[in-house]
């Protein structure tokens, strides 16, 4: 027989099941390819409904790079060059891998930048998105800019990785952005 | 005289070393539950921590100009942040407001370290760890997280929860269930997902990803590039072991052991080689809960007699059941029932196919076009205008597309061109083959086919896609019927060798026969996309197709043709075309290569297979929608009447004609040479 202090108690975890239940359901229904929207409304980044169809069904197989190249005041155009992301595997990752979020980055946003421009053929439209302006930003500020630089485009490639027979692919091209002032070194 | 009592004898505590009672104090709890959440906390903390400390190191990707920005990822907040106010948001969020944020991280996971903490301080601790974790991920929107974060999430989460149900035993249990229940739900899908996967299937997919510098070594890479056996194996043997995990809650205790056993293994070798730090301790913090759950190594299975193991327990189980099944089927009750349901399975297996055999007649007698007998077969075939003058237009169709698919190109010819489309056999409404037809079977089929309808040559053959390859068969073997060549988004006889894109997307194609075969027979196809778009045809082309392609065989034949494509067709087609001034006409579909680049080169060689040439690019067209669109098909009509003028003037001088250039041509202008 359930007694009135124990009422609250049963109440509460009959309430507990209830989250439980849903919160297995909503995961199990995020693994699919095509999920209700209400899902991505719930939790828009996965923190708490993870997906965990680890490098499946079709895995990354390539590495990312950015390269950027510079208009410089004359009107020409410097060469495409690179700013290295990812590190070589050491043992030491096993333990202490402080490059893994920003190379883990650049596979996301480029695949939600390529995903987007296939729908978006506006660069326009591209331009203001969270991936281009995150590629943009960093573009700007941290790769080296030669003297005279006024504007900057970014160029994002895969490539095979150690697979060396494999030629480079071009994934997308940014347009040319105005460098800030103070970069104009 | 007094005598002293003897020392105590130690007891098992004391006698225990430091080391241990240390180990004993940071974990141990207050009952079985507490300690499983314990040993959760602190195995989670170890990752929690180090990936905070991480994030401390590269603090400056966090600023505003790096590449989790501020500025450019509060766009992503969602929207009841607003309401928090804006100057608050970046305190807490600006840089460098949110090194603070992590710092808080690594010090809550360090607190979760230390032995001695209460119950409520743990659970204040953990959900801290949860607040801070989804503040986080949000300012970092959402990039550069992975599948460690989300589990360690969900660790904190219920735990914190379980300290907020101290009171209630039952629902600490089904807390501890539910956190066995998400990983064995985590492992299980991540197999399932490679199980589906064709390049996990054949183990390609192993050596590719280690061949990266993101999620790959070197060393690994080595040894599996040139060993396939050892690639399939390593990707079985993740696929196994993932969807094979949640038996770890009802397997016999060695076998629960071993897996997870493995699973650690498996963490430590992604650790080494992937350099998937974090995921050992999110993953392997759960494995406590996982046994605690399980039937052979939790409370109940200790708390069991020894002398009636689980295992004992099973296998008598077992054995009983399989007894009574037999006994029930030896005797004359039991023989009636399984004879009886085997005569039922009979019946229902001649009924499906007495129901097949009525649905083919049915299709057969609906079909739009002529069925003629060609090499003992029947062969559906689409004639227009057959009476009239000049050289007559053949058409080689797509993979899985039935004659059909040509009915805007065909209409948008004039009235006075001769036509025929025709369906290969075990496509459309085609008797099928025993075989896939080679490449010179492909021919002589369709020469009959030619033949018997009376039409002409010189014939103009117009390829779509895999049909490319297939003119360029019957041109070579028939150089003298042959006025013209039209490519319309064709394959290129080296594109799977020279194009990674195009090579990676075959084994996907290959599964989509396969599973597109699959919703056919179950009679699902109705509701997928392909019908639909073959049912934009003209009026009655449209319906028909949508029937015919409904049909699992064309699936089935289709599959087969890709794999003979690959050992047959492609090779022959590359091979040179006698004449090199055969009039070819080259149509692109600018959606093709947009998605692989490598493709527009591609077509630019087929249209310098010929002196006389002219190539389009449509750029709004998709590999499909150049024939299926009214609006596309008629640059592809465009293309067919300029090879057909020019075969009908090669025709009257007894020779091609000759000469010209072969630039491409953009969108929709008239592209002749020059």
């Amino acid at each position: 027989m359930t007694t009135p202090t124990a009422l609250p108690q049963t109440a509460a975890r009959y309430g507990l099941y209830g989250v439980l239940a849903s919160w297995l359901g909503l995961t199990a229904a995020k693994q699919f390819r095509r999920t209700p929207k209400f899902l991505t409304r719930i939790d828009p980044i996965n923190t708490a409904i993870p997906v965990t169809t680890f490098f499946a069904p079709n895995p990354g197989r390539s590495d990312i790079h950015v390269l950027a190249r510079e208009r410089l005041a004359d009107g020409t155009t410097t060469e495409w060059s690179e700013y290295p992301m990812l590190e070589r595997r050491t043992i030491r990752h096993m333990l202490w891998h402080p490059g893994r979020r920003v190379e883990k980055l650049l596979p996301d946003t480029v695949s939600e930048l390529t995903q987007l421009a296939l729908d978006e053929k506006r660069i326009e439209v591209l331009q203001l998105t969270i991936p281009y302006l995150a590629l943009l930003t960093f573009v700007t500020h941290h790769c080296p800019h030669p003297p005279g630089s006024r504007q900057v485009q970014f160029l994002v490639v895969s490539s095979g990785g150690f697979d060396e027979e494999e030629e480079p692919r071009t994934l997308f091209a940014s347009d040319f952005h105005e460098l800030p002032q103070n970069r104009r070194t | 005289m007094t005598t002293s009592a003897p020392p105590p004898p130690p007891s098992a505590a004391s006698a225990r070393p430091a080391a241990g009672r240390f180990a004993a104090r940071l974990y141990r709890g207050q009952d079985d539950i507490d300690t499983v959440f314990r040993k959760l906390e602190l195995m989670t903390s170890v990752g929690a921590t180090i990936g905070a400390v991480e994030q401390l190191a590269t603090a400056d990707t966090l600023a505003d100009d790096g590449l989790f920005a501020w500025p450019v990822m509060r766009l992503r907040a969602p929207l009841w942040w607003r309401s928090i106010g804006e100057e608050r948001l970046e305190k807490v969020f600006g840089y460098p407001g949110v090194v603070g944020l992590v710092q808080t991280r690594a010090l809550t996971g360090l607190g979760l370290l230390l032995p001695g903490a209460t119950r409520a301080q743990r659970g204040v601790l953990a959900a801290t760890m949860c607040g801070t974790a989804h503040g986080l991920h949000t300012r970092m929107g959402g990039f550069g997280l992975d599948g460690s974060d989300h589990l360690t999430f969900v660790n904190y989460a219920v735990s914190a929860a379980e300290k907020a149900f101290g009171h209630d035993p039952r629902a600490r249990e089904m807390l501890v269930r539910f956190l066995a229940a998400q990983v064995c739900m985590a492992y299980f899908t991540s197999g399932a997902a490679k199980l589906i996967s064709p390049v996990w299937r054949d183990g390609t997919a192993i050596p590719e990803i280690f061949r990266t510098s993101t999620f790959g070594d070197p060393l690994f890479h080595r040894a599996v590039r040139d060993r396939p056996w050892l690639a399939k194996s390593v990707a079985w043997a993740t696929i196994l072991g993932e969807m094979a995990f949640p038996l770890v809650l009802v397997a016999p205790r060695p076998v629960a052991r071993g897996i997870l056993a493995s699973g650690t293994a498996f963490h430590l070798g992604n650790a080494r080689f992937m350099g998937l730090n974090r995921f050992v301790w999110s993953y392997c913090s759960t494995y406590p809960a996982l046994a605690h759950v399980s039937r052979s190594l939790g409370p109940r299975a200790r708390a069991a007699a020894p002398a009636a193991s689980p295992r004992t327990y099973a296998t008598a189980a077992r054995t009983a059941a399989a007894g009574r099944l037999l006994r029930a089927a030896a005797t004359p009750r039991g023989a009636a029932a399984v004879t009886a349901g085997a005569g039922l399975a009979l019946l229902a297996g001649a009924a499906v196919r007495q129901a097949n055999r009525v649905r083919d007649a049915r299709l057969r007698r609906d079909a739009p076009g002529e069925l003629l007998t060609v090499a003992g077969r029947s062969v559906h075939v689409l004639p227009r205008n057959s009476a009239a003058g000049g050289p007559s237009v053949v058409f080689e169709n797509g993979l899985a597309a039935p004659a059909t698919q040509w009915g805007w190109v065909q209409r948008g010819l004039g009235p006075r061109t001769p036509s025929a489309a025709y369906d290969r056999p075990g496509i459309g409404w085609s008797d099928a083959a025993a075989r896939p037809q080679g490449p010179d079977e492909a021919a002589d089929v369709l020469a009959e086919t030619l033949h018997a309808l009376g039409l002409d040559p010189p014939y103009v053959l117009v390829g779509h896609s895999i049909g490319g390859l297939l003119i360029r068969t019957f041109a070579r073997r028939h150089p003298e019927a042959t006025g013209g060549l039209v490519f319309v988004d064709a394959t290129h006889p080296e594109q799977f060798v020279r194009s990674p894109r195009q090579r990676e997307a075959l084994p996907w194609i290959r599964q989509r026969m396969t599973t597109t075969g699959l919703q056919a027979a179950f009679g699902l196809l109705r509701y997928s996309g392909r019908p639909q778009q073959m049912s934009g045809l003209p009026e009655p082309l449209g319906e028909a197709t949508a029937r015919i392609v409904r049909r699992p065989r064309l699936w089935r034949t289709a599959r087969e043709e890709l794999a003979e494509s690959q050992r047959t067709w492609c090779s022959d087609a590359r091979l040179p075309l006698p004449a090199t001034d055969t009039p070819v006409a080259v149509v692109t579909a600018g959606e093709t290569v947009r998605s692989d680049p490598l493709h527009a080169e591609f077509q630019r060689e087929l249209a310098l297979l010929s002196t006389v040439s002219r190539h389009d690019v449509v750029e709004e067209a998709g590999h499909e929608s150049l024939v299926l669109d009214e609006a596309h098909a008629a640059h592809v009509v465009r293309a067919v009447e300029w090879a057909r003028t020019r075969a009908a003037k090669g025709a009257a001088r007894g020779a091609p004609p000759q000469a010209a250039a072969k630039d491409p041509v953009p969108d929709g202008a008239r592209g002749e040479s020059a």
